[in-house]
């Protein structure tokens, strides 16, 4: 592989072979070394764990991107179409935007929810952008993925979107909806990928 | 084997990690070249998804669609929103860029096949797509035929090994085949970006975070 800096979202089903296992992987080795060099612990000192959309992130808190804010531990929003259709808008508010002490995120891809719904129904965000540290880190286009009905997810090569402790971060969703003949707000199924490290009995003692 | 292969393979047909090869073989040839006529270490590039509208003014005519698009969709999850096709136009390619669009400075644009996004719809419906044709400068580089694809219901999409590289400020268009018009388009472009670091993004590099 080069040496540029790769940041594209490629579906998992035009994915290699154990491709994805190599990126959880790997992303998972950078993050747990770069935290037990920077904490200054060993790794049997930290723990990986899933991401919590609204304890760790904050994830559609922001009054702008949904007609709700949420205040909970959920992916699922309703994103007003009508405020964010063809532009980029915040979705963490003021409050979440800072990640906690001696706690680090890899976010390194997306997966969208809504085939497996009863019912499908459409979907509401077109792209995502991450900002770290006051930096565009990526812009993902989440249609991607949406010619595979039967695997909506897609990755990014590692190490993805890295924030590190109390460091500043925004996550905007860019509307692919127009508040168009429906007249209604849609749901978004978006769940980000991504892994937390941080010391062992911070939040969990496993 | 000298000649180039332009036809579209659908991703069912590809063996196993062929795609990946495919990809990653792609990306490797337009990053030297990106290098090499920009005078950048590979370190000073990134390679990123295109921004249908931003980067490639894609569905901004209305030749292609009722209404000209200037976001970046390059359809929409539903059809009964307001991304329609151009219903007079049937039988004929369409340029789907606006007329006179060249690539921005210092930005590469590979793309090497072509995605149906319909069947993840709430609501299936058609494909109106059957061709779709690349001019770079004045020069016809491909012609790909999207119908092949369609045979595959879980993953509509198709990839070529030779892929129609848009160089910065070259003139280009993309011409979709409608068959009958007023029908909307639910196709993307399956490619990448390769730019200096800092023209839009600041991606961390491996050897950086650890």
């Amino acid at each position: 592989m080069n040496r540029t800096r790769q940041i594209y979202l490629t579906p998992v089903s035009e994915l290699a072979p154990g491709a994805i296992a190599a990126i959880r992987n790997e992303i998972i080795d950078i993050l747990t070394a770069r935290a037990s060099r920077e904490l200054n612990k060993l790794p049997e000192q930290l723990l990986v764990r899933d991401l919590r959309p609204f304890d760790d992130l904050g994830w559609a808190t922001h009054a702008d991107i949904g007609t709700t804010a949420l205040t909970e531990n959920e992916w699922i929003f309703t994103s007003d179409d009508s405020a964010n259709y063809g532009a980029f808008t915040k979705m963490i508010a003021d409050a979440y935007d800072e990640l906690a002490k001696d706690r680090y995120v890899a976010v390194y891809g997306v997966k969208d929810m809504r085939m497996s719904l009863a019912t499908p129904i459409a979907q509401a965000l077109s792209m995502l952008k991450i900002n770290v540290g006051g930096n565009d880190k990526v812009i993902w286009d989440l249609q991607n993925m949406q010619a595979y009905p039967t695997a909506l997810a897609a990755v990014c090569p590692p190490p993805g979107v890295i924030i590190p402790p109390s460091t500043a971060f925004q996550i905007y969703g860019y509307g692919g909806l127009a508040d168009g003949a429906a007249a209604t707000d849609i749901a978004s199924y978006i769940v980000l990928e991504g892994i937390v490290v941080e010391p062992k009995g911070k939040v969990l003692s496993a | 084997m000298a000649e180039a292969i332009t036809t579209l393979i659908p991703v069912q047909e590809l063996v196993l990690g062929q795609l990946a090869d495919i990809r990653e073989a792609i990306i490797d040839a337009v990053v030297q070249k990106a290098s090499s006529e920009l005078t950048l270490p590979e370190e000073q590039l990134l390679v990123r998804d295109i921004r249908a509208y931003d980067d490639l003014k894609f569905g901004a005519n209305t030749d292609y669609l009722a209404t000209a698009q200037s976001t970046n969709v390059w359809g929409t999850f539903k059809h009964t929103d307001t991304y329609v096709a151009e219903a007079a136009t049937a039988g004929a390619y369409v340029d789907a860029v606006p007329d006179s669009t060249t690539m921005a400075d210092q930005r590469y644009i590979v793309l090497y096949g072509v995605r149906d996004m319909r069947e993840s719809l709430a609501t299936v419906i058609e494909q109106d797509i059957s061709l779709i044709k690349f001019t770079i400068g004045t020069s016809d580089k491909v012609i790909w035929d999207l119908s092949k694809c369609e045979a595959y219901k879980d993953g509509i999409a198709g990839v070529t090994p030779s892929a129609v590289v848009i160089p910065p400020l070259a003139p280009y268009q993309i011409d979709p085949y409608l068959m009958d018009g007023g029908v909307v388009p639910y196709l993307q472009l399956m490619g990448f970006v390769v730019e200096p670091v800092g023209l839009l993004l600041v991606p961390d590099r491996k050897e950086e975070v650890l």
